[in-house]
């Protein structure tokens, strides 16, 4: 039994340290310090367009991987399929389109650095030093 | 009104192409086709030849939006449907806006819109975005989609933050609903009842409210959705030889049809939990104006409820599973039908789908007697059984 246990304990460890840290990074010129879990919920869905401080909101995701789903399933409550879902029937009602989509953690921070609005998210290893983090994960 | 449709159609792409040519700006487009097939036991299914397999099963779209500004966006998008004797292909503006946000707590939208009724009124057109081939029909009848799920008018929409407790949005609807009587499910469903062809069908207005709340559990919505619409036609049947076999007319009138409901969804992990109730009542009246011997009017009231409880799960990228068990109550005539439905979804590709569903069904309401069933001869204790299966490909 204590085997057992210990076993389900070191499961649960290896779990925990498997999820990946995501934070939410923005443009520096945004002006925001902090932001919280369900306004990044809201504006990734694109029911809100606007950043707390009223500059207009411009999300980018990663198309895939590891920070993707953990992002998706920690600020957005959905799974993968279920993000794509509910995109494509905003894309075929025509109310929104999508947010922009880049491949790399590097390429979502340069274009978060040079896009005023801009918000994005990367793991834990990304160099965040040209954006500002605003929430963690 | 096809010629109509064309002219308007054609002067929307102009302005579209106008608006981009001159501006720059980018034009999103985007399409699906669907095909289908349906076969059952026993009955054929709602306008459809099911008994036998059919393929007259479709739907296809294409859209073009663009964003004018940072607070207007524009888009139409073309539809056609084929749906047994409902449809027919004609093509038609499943939706086509133009949306002003002057902030996140209010926007306005113009011109044709979707009707924001219950969870998935709004998107029904839209085979990718669900699991099921079919909706429960208690709620989402395939033959009435043409009239429920867009209207021309305007709507005022929004979020109202709450704090602690979630978020509030709403959706605010005036509109009348344009209808094709040659092509219409009213038509069909009105012939199918009663053997009476109905044409000149005209809305009155239809207006909409809908509050959805985004409860501080994540993944958790409930919508509330009341509603008030109706329609009229003229509506043509001839008499039997022994009553002289002549032809009589009569004006239909379903002036304020009061629908209310009530729904939920729940999404955890990979796992989709929705419910969902509504409640409608008509009261029709019938102005038999040709034929001196029935010239009167009739009034009757119509009552009718329904419900379902249903789930979805994603195994993996290539499959999900679902299944929802309906009940449909027609409350004048103290008839229950009941529909368990299990579906498989596969995801063959980001743009192409295989869809897989069977149906028990027991009792008659999607047994149309004009459809081949003659009698309507469904008796309560009567399962019968209904398999669709349908591929979509999308861009």
């Amino acid at each position: 039994m204590r085997k057992w246990m210990t076993f389900m304990i070191a499961v649960a460890g290896c779990v925990t340290m498997a999820q990946a840290e995501v934070r939410i990074v923005v443009n520096t010129g945004a002006g925001l310090d902090t932001i919280d879990a369900k306004t990044v919920e809201n504006l990734f869905l694109g029911r809100k367009k606007e950043l707390p401080n009223g500059t207009k909101a411009v999300p980018v995701t990663l198309t895939e991987g590891a920070v993707h789903e953990e992002f998706l399933g920690s600020f957005v409550s959905r799974s993968s399929s279920q993000f794509k879902s509910h995109w494509k029937k905003a894309v075929f009602t025509g109310q929104g389109q999508p947010p922009k989509e880049v491949k790399t953690e590097a390429e979502l921070i340069e274009y978060v650095a040079a896009t005023p609005g801009a918000i994005g998210y990367v793991g834990a290893s990304a160099d965040v030093s040209k954006v500002k983090v605003v929430a963690k994960k | 009104m096809q010629n109509q449709k064309t002219r308007f159609v054609m002067a929307l792409s102009l302005v579209l192409s106008s608006l981009t040519g001159f501006a720059q700006m980018e034009v999103d487009v985007h399409g699906f086709v669907s095909q289908g097939f349906m076969g059952s036991t026993d009955y054929n299914f709602q306008s459809l030849e099911t008994v036998d397999g059919t393929v007259n099963f479709n739907e296809m779209g294409i859209n073009f939006s663009t964003a004018i500004s940072d607070n207007l966006r524009a888009g139409v998008q073309l539809f056609s449907r084929d749906y047994g004797t409902v449809g027919n292909n004609s093509l038609v503006v499943d939706w086509a806006y133009g949306d002003y946000s002057f902030n996140d707590t209010i926007g306005l939208r113009v011109g044709r819109i979707k009707a924001a009724m219950g969870l998935y009124n709004e998107t029904r057109d839209i085979d990718l975005v669900r699991t099921s081939i079919l909706l429960p029909q208690s709620i989402y009848n395939e033959t009435f989609r043409d009239i429920q799920s867009a209207m021309n008018g305007f709507e005022i929409y929004g979020m109202l933050p709450m704090n602690s407790v979630g978020d509030l949005l709403y959706k605010l609807q005036v509109g009348y609903t344009d209808v094709d009587s040659e092509n219409s499910g009213v038509t069909a469903r009105f012939a199918a009842d009663g053997a009476v062809d109905i044409s000149d069908v005209e809305s009155h207005n239809t207006y909409v409210g809908s509050l959805t709340w985004l409860t501080p559990l994540s993944g958790l919505r409930v919508v509330g959705t009341a509603s008030q619409f109706g329609f009229k036609g003229i509506g043509t049947s001839t008499l039997p030889a022994a009553l002289g076999g002549s032809t009589v007319q009569s004006a239909y009138d379903l002036e304020e049809v009061h629908s209310g409901s009530l729904s939920a969804e729940y999404m955890t992990g990979d796992w989709i939990f929705n419910a969902e109730y509504a409640y409608s009542q008509v009261d029709i009246d019938v102005d038999f104006y040709n034929v001196p011997a029935l010239g009167f009017s009739t009034t009757s009231a119509m009552e009718q409820s329904g419900g379902y409880l249903g789930s979805s799960y994603r195994i993996n990228d290539l499959v999900e599973v679902g299944s929802y068990y309906s009940i449909f109550d027609n409350i004048n005539d103290e008839r229950l039908t009941k529909d368990l439905a299990l579906s498989l979804r596969l995801d063959f590709t980001a743009n192409w789908i295989l869809k897989l569903e069977g149906h028990w069904i027991n009792g008659g309401e999607d047994v149309y007697p004009a459809n081949d069933n003659p009698g309507r001869s469904v008796s309560d204790g009567d399962d019968w059984y209904l398999f669709a299966a349908k591929t979509t490909m999308s861009f």
